[in-house]
């Protein structure tokens, strides 16, 4: 045959096998080693931003879970928060037909049909950290964000001693950090009414708008004495911020979670004390609760025909990690700076 | 006669300089008339004044009697007149059909082109114009030539009765080239149609075209039909009537030995059995019209392009360039025609520029740029060659263009050469500067080196060279020894005439 | 009759469009090898699954291949599709109801198209430049008003509208499959539509044979957006809400498929709605796989990257070498 007929055909070929031997060799379920051969259940977690720090850690709680009941874990979703990209993929996992779906929603509503349409095929759905409401998932488990602002608020309140003034940065039209809001103002309100909130700052999911808007509400209000970022990003803005107009020394800075910039921050002072909940523990848990969805017993359930899932809302609580705990605690910094990654 | 379209004092202006000025002619209904001249003589202007491309400044067409005033190609359609440009503009991916009704396709009421009707129309077009080829075809399979019939049957299904082809053959086959006048005969037999057309080959001229103008330097010379279109008598009207030649410059010094020749160099598609041999200071001048093949040979000497088969010989033994660097470091330097693109970087200061090809001599042990040894070369050439305003630092581009051209000449002598080629030195240059640069090269060649002048510029060769190779269509057509050498002479030989008429 | 045989063999082999051959071939391979890795490949489900996740990247597809094919490239339309996902849910959330609503987005989205095109002459800039420029503008205003939040809580009558299936397909389907019917016959027949090309191979020659290239010019981005708009709209029917996130790099995967169809960047006038379907169903394909078999996503973008690469070289030296489209110096 002609020479660039054979350049071509030859070129798909190659284009061909790459393709399916990637497939066949990219398997990556894990196995794990349970008592009972559960080995062909497969448990999916999708989620938006994979790869982010926070979501690995639900997901290292979910696969030691996976591996305790012997059956396989995979993780899906797209790369950015895009909530269309994120139903599609969750459809396409559908027909997998996996044996339970955990799900972090990229925003409230857009994942509804696709949820529903899952749980339509017969497979137990429940959400995690970012809720999916309007649609029929079986359960939520999440952090109780009011009592993360509360928690800081408490510290907040003692260090200053009871009056001042306070920045807030937080990501607007996140209904997670808003609660935490709440609850900070809340428990102001309520324990420490001498404090104020002055400005709330936008962190727009980035740290350098974090510090520039940050930067601006500071030097709008001299008088601070303190800032409270409800999410992790806006931690290290915040502290670039307070940095950047040198009162390192005089404002209190509480960051939230405990992203690799946060503990750096905290490491070097400018960060005091951060608010943690705990991923991996949401995890854990979310596994177990899909294992029971997928496993009824002959008792019937609340919740048929599933299994004995909780049938209300599982809220986890939080606590408060000091700068000078995390830098002597051996064991806490281990935890922490060891971030797990998949592929 | 029966004049179909008649010029009246046609003159058009480019940025204030006349290219066509005056020109007055006749096209006979049904003839076939060429328009011939030399380079620059404004042929293809007055082609696209015609065809509506260009708006004249002055002057008058009229078609069978009637004034028309053509604003585009569009309105030239509408009075009848069509142009086939040189460069062919056919979509190769759509089909012959397609093609040649771009844009009116006949449809129906949904707007869909009715493609049966639109094969049968075609067909009809095709058959009428003898080529048989079938109108599903996708143009891109066809040749170059087919291509361009194709492009002829779009502009004649445009209803007209003058078609102007500008330099239809100069992409062509000889049997490619009978064909098409086989098809512009027909065209004319059994359609009446006007053919108008460009071409400086003038035996083409001579074979199809009943009447012949020729113009020379923007201005109508005149129109020679039947019996007295003659090779001669055309040579004659597109050069002029000098019986002398120009001021010839004589080198000072004897003639050297041969230190480049050149032996049947060949490259498929360009140029066939180029010879010549250049000796040490002489100047060697290679003249040709556009598509002679001058500059493609050079470059493929020099290595900048391919070169298929052939032999070069430098200071007695044989080599193969295998790129412009290595020749400079031979010590054969090509001087380019397009100062613009190709020689200068015209942001950068002049220094920089100067130094630009021998880098390696002005680079110091730490391999930077060495400015005071740099500065105090570029000063001499400043100083020899006068150039305006003599400062080192502006960048190249706010120069003059004859300025410009002194840049790039100090950039070539400073790295010693033993062989310079220049191209087209003179081209855009005003009279005092084009003076500099020919004494310039005299006194280059009196010191040694040995010049190669390739010119299209029949009186600067005959004023510089001390041989003229004459080239056409890829092709030597003679080596001259310039004794009182004319251009009419010259002008012979490019077209293989041995007599030339009074 | 010689020239009738080469003619009839040129028929063949022009059908037998090499890269389009090509991605076919690789689509059949793919296919074959993943029911063996993972049975239930083949299933209604998965390909109704594989098809609807691209539906957005294919209407979007459609308009681009006449943007590419005229010489162009829109880079807005992955701002436009959001934009009037979100205008849309909004105005209906105002009151109007879901079929004027469609009309008035629609509206806005061609005006976009007929500023790209504006913009691009006016400034003498590629349209690469100009855009982008309006796709950030977009995404920022989609921002700002959303809050980075969804919006959702439509009115009853649409909800339940868009739940409606014809044939057991979901309406955005539906419709992606009669937009890219209609878009096929119109390209090929329609004698507007087939301006395009000549646009794109010679803008200046066009002109000569009487084509109003502004007004194609104009046709090619106000489609372009309108098309994106449509997308928008369907992407409202399938989720019931939106978000400023909806259709981020929708632009880059929806040309992947019109280039990987055969439809050359480099030389203009070149280029088939045909080709494109092919180019979408590959890449869907290869994504769903991707998914199914558990490939790293990040991995994903490189191997549909080296993809894209092995198409334009397919298509541009092999198919095309030796063409005339680069140009040569003369002298």
């Amino acid at each position: 045959m002609k020479k660039r007929t054979r350049t071509t055909l030859a070129m798909v070929l190659v284009l061909a096998l790459l393709l399916t031997a990637g497939a066949c060799g990219g398997k990556k379920s894990e196995e794990g080693s349970g008592a009972a051969d559960r080995s062909d259940e497969l448990y999916v977690y999708v989620t938006f931003e994979k790869g982010s720090e926070y979501f690995n850690w639900v997901y290292a709680g979910f696969l030691a879970a996976a591996d305790e009941l012997g059956v396989k874990a995979e993780l899906q979703g797209p790369a950015d928060a895009d909530a269309s990209q994120e139903a599609k993929v969750l459809d396409t996992v559908t027909g997998k037909h996996p044996n339970g779906i955990l799900a972090a929603c990229a925003d409230q509503d857009t994942m509804v049909s696709a949820i529903n349409n899952a749980l339509g095929e017969g497979i137990p759905v429940i959400t995690c950290d970012s809720d999916c409401p309007g649609s029929d998932r079986l359960c939520y488990l999440g952090t109780d964000n009011s009592s993360f602002g509360a928690v800081a608020a408490e510290y907040i309140g003692e260090q200053l001693g009871g009056s001042g003034e306070v920045i807030i940065v937080t990501l607007f039209g996140s209904a997670a950090q808003e609660e935490r809001c709440a609850g900070f103002n809340d428990h102001l309100a309520e324990h420490y009414p001498g404090i104020r909130v002055v400005e709330t700052c936008n962190e727009s999911g980035d740290t350098a708008t974090a510090e520039s808007n940050t930067t601006a509400a500071l030097q709008a209000n001299p008088g601070v004495k303190a800032v409270f970022s409800t999410g992790g990003t806006g931690s290290a803005g915040a502290a670039a911020a307070v940095r950047t107009i040198g009162r390192t020394e005089e404002i209190v800075v509480v960051g939230s979670d405990f992203g690799t910039a946060t503990l750096e921050c905290m490491e070097k002072g400018e960060i005091h004390a951060t608010v943690v909940d705990d991923p991996y523990m949401m995890g854990y848990q979310s596994m177990l609760q899909l294992f029971a969805a997928a496993h009824p017993t002959d008792i019937i359930s609340a919740n048929a025909p599933y299994g004995h899932i909780t049938t209300s809302d599982i809220y986890f609580g939080c606590s408060l990690v000091t700068a000078e705990e995390y830098t002597e605690n051996a064991d806490l910094k281990e935890k922490y700076t060891n971030t797990p990654s998949f592929n | 006669m029966d004049a179909i379209l008649k010029l009246e004092g046609i003159g058009k202006m480019f940025g204030g300089n006349y290219v066509l000025k005056d020109v007055s002619l006749e096209i006979g209904r049904g003839e076939v008339h060429a328009v011939i001249g030399e380079n620059g003589a404004g042929k293809s202007t007055l082609m696209k004044i015609i065809g509506g491309i260009y708006e004249p400044n002055e002057g008058v067409i009229r078609k069978n009697g009637e004034k028309i005033l053509l604003h585009n190609a569009i309105e030239a359609y509408k009075q009848g007149i069509g142009i086939v440009h040189q460069e062919l503009s056919v979509a190769d991916n759509l089909t012959i059909a397609e093609n040649i009704f771009a844009g009116r396709q006949p449809v129906n009421r949904f707007g869909f082109v009715r493609e049966k009707q639109m094969c049968e129309d075609a067909g009809k077009i095709l058959g009428e114009m003898g080529i048989r080829l079938d109108p599903r075809e996708k143009v891109g399979n066809l040749s170059v030539a087919m291509q361009q019939i194709i492009e002829i049957a779009k502009v004649v299904s445009h209803r007209i009765d003058v078609l102007i082809l500008d330099e239809p053959t100069s992409s062509l086959s000889n049997k490619e080239i009978a064909h098409l006048f086989e098809l512009v005969r027909r065209l004319c037999r059994e359609q009446g149609m006007t053919v108008i057309f460009i071409s400086h080959k003038l035996d083409e001229v001579m074979a199809i075209s009943d009447r012949v103008s020729v113009l020379r330097n923007g201005n109508f010379i005149g129109t020679l039909s039947g019996e007295e279109i003659t090779a001669s008598r055309m040579i004659h009207m597109m050069v002029g009537d000098q019986l002398d030649s120009r001021s010839f410059l004589a080198p000072k010094t004897p003639e050297g030995e041969v230190i480049l020749r050149a032996e049947g160099l060949c490259r498929e598609g360009k140029f066939r059995d180029v010879s010549f041999a250049l000796q040490k200071n002489r100047i060697l001048g290679i003249f040709g019209l556009i598509g002679a093949g001058r500059t493609e040979s050079i470059l493929s000497l020099i290595g900048a392009d391919r070169l298929d088969s052939g032999r070069v010989t430098y200071e007695g033994r044989e080599i193969r360039l295998s790129s412009p660097k290595e020749a400079i470091a031979k010590g054969i330097v090509y001087l380019t025609e397009n100062r613009r693109d190709l020689g200068l970087f015209l942001p950068k200061e002049i220094s920089d520029n100067v130094i630009a090809a021998s880098l390696g001599a002005f680079t110091t042990k730490r391999h930077t740029v060495d400015r005071k040894k740099a500065g105090e070369a570029v000063e001499g050439y400043i100083q020899k060659l006068k150039i305006q305003p003599p400062v080192m630092d502006k960048p190249a581009g706010t120069y003059s263009g004859g300025n410009q051209q002194k840049i790039l000449f100090s950039k070539v002598l400073l790295t010693d050469p033993k062989v310079l080629i220049v191209d087209e030195p003179t081209k855009g240059v005003d009279i005092g500067v084009k003076m500099t640069i020919h004494h310039m090269l005299r006194d280059l060649a009196d010191s040694g080196i040995a010049v190669l002048l390739i010119s299209s510029e029949l009186p600067e060769i005959l004023k510089l060279s001390d041989r003229v190779l004459v080239m056409h269509e890829g092709e030597c057509r003679g080596l001259l020894e310039n004794r009182d050498l004319t251009e009419r002479e010259v002008m012979a030989a490019v077209y293989g005439e041995k007599e030339v008429q009074q | 009759m010689r020239q009738k045989m080469s003619s009839l063999k040129n028929r063949i082999l022009c059908r037998l469009d090499i890269q389009a051959s090509a991605v076919v071939l690789l689509i059949v391979v793919i296919s074959i090898a993943m029911s063996f890795v993972y049975d239930g490949f083949l299933s209604a489900y998965n390909i109704k699954a594989m098809l609807m996740s691209y539906v957005p990247e294919g209407i979007i597809a459609l308009g681009l291949t006449l943007v590419i094919i005229s010489g162009g490239i829109d880079l807005s339309v992955a701002g436009v599709m959001p934009f009037t996902a979100i205008v849309y849910c909004m105005l209906m959330k105002a009151g109007v109801h879901y079929l004027p609503g469609m009309a008035i987005v629609l509206a806005a989205a061609a005006a976009i198209g007929a500023v790209n095109n504006f913009l691009r002459r006016l400034l003498d800039v590629h349209p690469f430049i100009i855009t982008m420029a309006v796709q950030l503008t977009l995404k920022g205003f989609n921002l700002v008003v959303t809050g980075a939040g969804s919006i959702s809580g439509l009115p009853e009558n649409f909800m339940e509208i868009s739940q409606v299936r014809i044939l057991g397909l979901k309406i955005p389907l539906v419709v992606f499959l009669l937009l890219a019917a209609l878009w096929m016959v119109l390209l090929a027949k329609n004698r507007f539509f087939r301006k395009v090309y000549f646009v794109g191979g010679n803008p200046k020659a066009a002109e000569l044979c009487g084509i109003n290239v502004n007004r194609v010019m104009y046709f090619v981005f106000i489609q372009s957006a309108v098309l994106a708009a449509v997308a928008g709209i369907m992407a409202v029917f399938n989720y019931q809400a939106a978000n400023y996130s909806y259709g981020s790099n929708l632009d880059t995967r929806a040309i992947t498929a019109v280039v990987v169809g055969g439809t050359s960047m480099t030389r203009g006038g070149i280029g088939k709605i045909g080709g494109t379907i092919i180019g979408l169903v590959f890449i869907a394909l290869v994504y769903n796989s991707f998914l199914l078999s558990g490939i790293n996503t990040y991995y994903q973008d490189v191997i549909t990257g080296a993809f894209l690469i092995g198409a334009v070289l397919i298509g541009e030296r092999i198919k095309y070498r030796g063409k005339p489209g680069k140009k040569e110096d003369k002298s």
